[in-house]
């Protein structure tokens, strides 16, 4: 060019520095926004976590449960505590053969019963009901043994403890849905507050918003900017939301719960660690979502207002 | 960016000097009014007609109107009553898509420049490019181009709070032309320049004009307007005076 003014400014000799982004990072609100978000997520997880670890507690003794049984037999006479015993193991051997059946000794039967008797001494011809375990690969066919049991002129109680597993998966049902419920209440809080702060940020870079409307920027133009930040700050509170609620996770279950959370092998820990990652890649897209949704509504209610 | 390229040597005529042309106006306000929620009307019954490629200075007090007539015309407020025409659309009958489609056919240069402040000179310019999706690779040339046209060059990776008031308000100009856009409205362009500068921008101006685009420039400065032979319409008391070209189109021209 041959215009004698250009001669005033000097052609640039540093490079152009990376492209910056439209919004500026306000550090202390993304911090707070952070600490909210990680908690939440925290709280989410731990929710996850927990609810998988009543499932598998679940899933566990279920299947302990369903290969014991208990034959109590209600001896008549402590004289014929043998003679009764005998007949019913052999009946149960007869009706059962892979089963493995053991017959406790009456002190073994006697101290089952302790915890509701009490030390107090027994008397020695009280009639304590005899107890036979019984361990089988597949649930008793209980009915039929019952019946067979009456036919043999022996009174007894069949347990398949099939009532305790249905009570304790009712329980187990209702922690999940609790824990589910826990995580569904987590995110409609997430969505409150990535709400929330898309409206904060809309109105703190109100001028910079219009500064892109008068360039052409559409609404959704506008909506992606605070979209991709709130991903970003979803993401980045929930993994340290992660990061904490997995450090509890290890410590309660290695520690004071050890053997009570169900945890089988490190199976278990990986499984869980792909829940926690489906988990945080939808607290980053909800929080996403909701910023979008509201960013547009804003941006169309100013629109209006104007 | 051609247009810039071809400004060493500039014709500097404008085309047009009024609302006598034959091609459908740039700009259309019939009986335009507006008022600020309950307040006077600030614009009464405004009729103006800005033909395409036309130059025109809005010219008035202080507390005119210019500033709302210019907000008006670049889409910022809505009338209290009155027909808007912009490109030959009837803007209160767009939706929100056409009018974004519309706004990227415009430049404006605020009074209060309007930088964002923590993106560099370079990215501020750029800003109208980058919101129409363009990569950056392909818009560095133009923007450095433009940047040392407007004695921007060596500022390029500076960002606004350090640049003088001049040095906002061309950065400024520079973003509201990058996209050559067809309608350019000004508002005090040459407000905090030197004259030299004030010169050498309005000769960017006039080189857009001369590429086809529309300008509308509200100045109180007499001396520009002496420079640029072009249609004044004047502001006062919120009606418009059309008044006649500063300098015939016959005559002379500084440059």
């Amino acid at each position: 060019m041959s215009d004698p003014l250009l001669t005033e400014s000097p052609a640039p000799t540093s490079p152009l520095p990376p492209e910056e982004p439209l919004l500026p990072n306000g550090p202390a609100q993304g911090r707070a926004l952070l600490i909210v978000l990680g908690v939440m997520a925290t709280l989410a997880i731990l929710s996850l976590l927990f609810a998988r670890g009543a499932v598998r507690l679940d899933t566990n003794w279920a299947a302990q449960l369903s290969q014991s049984s208990t034959v109590q037999v209600l001896v008549s006479n402590e004289a014929l505590r043998e003679t009764q015993m005998e007949n019913a193991a052999n009946l149960l051997r007869r009706a059962v053969p892979n089963a493995m059946i053991e017959a406790l000794s009456r002190e073994d039967s006697q101290a089952l019963i302790q915890p509701w008797l009490g030390s107090t001494r027994l008397p020695e011809d009280l009639p304590i009901p005899g107890v036979i375990t019984v361990k089988t690969p597949t649930r008793l066919p209980v009915e039929s043994l019952t019946r067979q049991f009456e036919e043999a002129g022996l009174r007894v109680s069949l347990d398949d403890h099939s009532r305790f597993s249905e009570r304790l998966k009712k329980t187990v049902d209702r922690l999940v849905l609790l824990g589910l419920g826990l995580v569904v209440l987590t995110f409609i809080a997430a969505t409150a507050v990535s709400i929330f702060a898309t409206r904060s940020g809309l109105a703190a870079q109100r001028d910079i918003i219009h500064v892109l409307v008068q360039a052409g920027a559409s609404d959704s133009f506008v909506a992606w900017l605070f979209v991709g930040r709130a991903a970003y700050h979803g993401a980045i509170g929930a993994v340290f939301g992660a990061l904490a609620a997995l450090a509890l996770w290890i410590y309660v279950s290695l520690g004071p719960a050890r053997d009570t959370l169900g945890w089988s092998g490190i199976g278990d820990g990986l499984s869980d660690l792909l829940w926690v990652l489906a988990l945080i890649i939808a607290f980053a897209a909800v929080c996403a979502v909701a910023a979008g949704w509201a960013a547009r509504r804003q941006l169309a209610y100013e629109r209006r207002r104007a | 960016m051609s247009s810039h390229r071809a400004m060493s040597a500039p014709e500097m005529v404008p085309s047009s000097f009024g609302p006598d042309t034959d091609a459908a106006p740039t700009l259309a306000l019939q009986r335009v009014a507006l008022r600020y929620g309950r307040g006077p009307e600030i614009l009464k019954g405004v009729d103006l007609v800005l033909p395409e490629a036309s130059f025109t200075f809005l010219t008035g007090p202080s507390g005119a109107g210019k500033s709302t007539l210019l907000k008006l015309s670049y889409l910022a407020l809505k009338p209290s009553r009155g027909l808007i025409q912009l490109f030959g659309e009837d803007v209160a009958l767009l939706k929100p898509t056409a009018m974004q489609r519309l706004r990227q056919r415009i430049g404006v240069v605020l009074q209060d420049f309007r930088l964002i402040d923590h993106l560099t000179v370079f990215d501020n310019v750029s800003l109208p490019l980058r919101v129409a999706g363009r990569a950056r690779e392909s818009y560095i040339s133009d923007v450095t181009e433009l940047l040392q046209w407007v004695g921007l060059g060596h500022r390029m990776n500076a960002y606004p709070p350090t640049l003088s008031g001049g040095e906002k308000q061309r950065c400024a100009i520079a973003r509201a032309v990058i996209a050559k856009p067809d309608l350019l409205i000004a508002d005090e362009p040459t407000g905090n320049v030197d004259p030299e500068i004030g010169l050498r921008l309005l000769r960017l101006f006039a080189e857009m004009n001369r590429m086809g685009t529309t300008v509308l420039i509200a100045t109180h400065d007499h001396a520009l307007i002496q420079e640029m032979p072009s249609r004044i319409v004047n502001l006062d008391n919120g009606r418009l005076h059309d008044g006649l070209p500063a300098i015939s189109p016959k005559g002379g021209h500084a440059f």
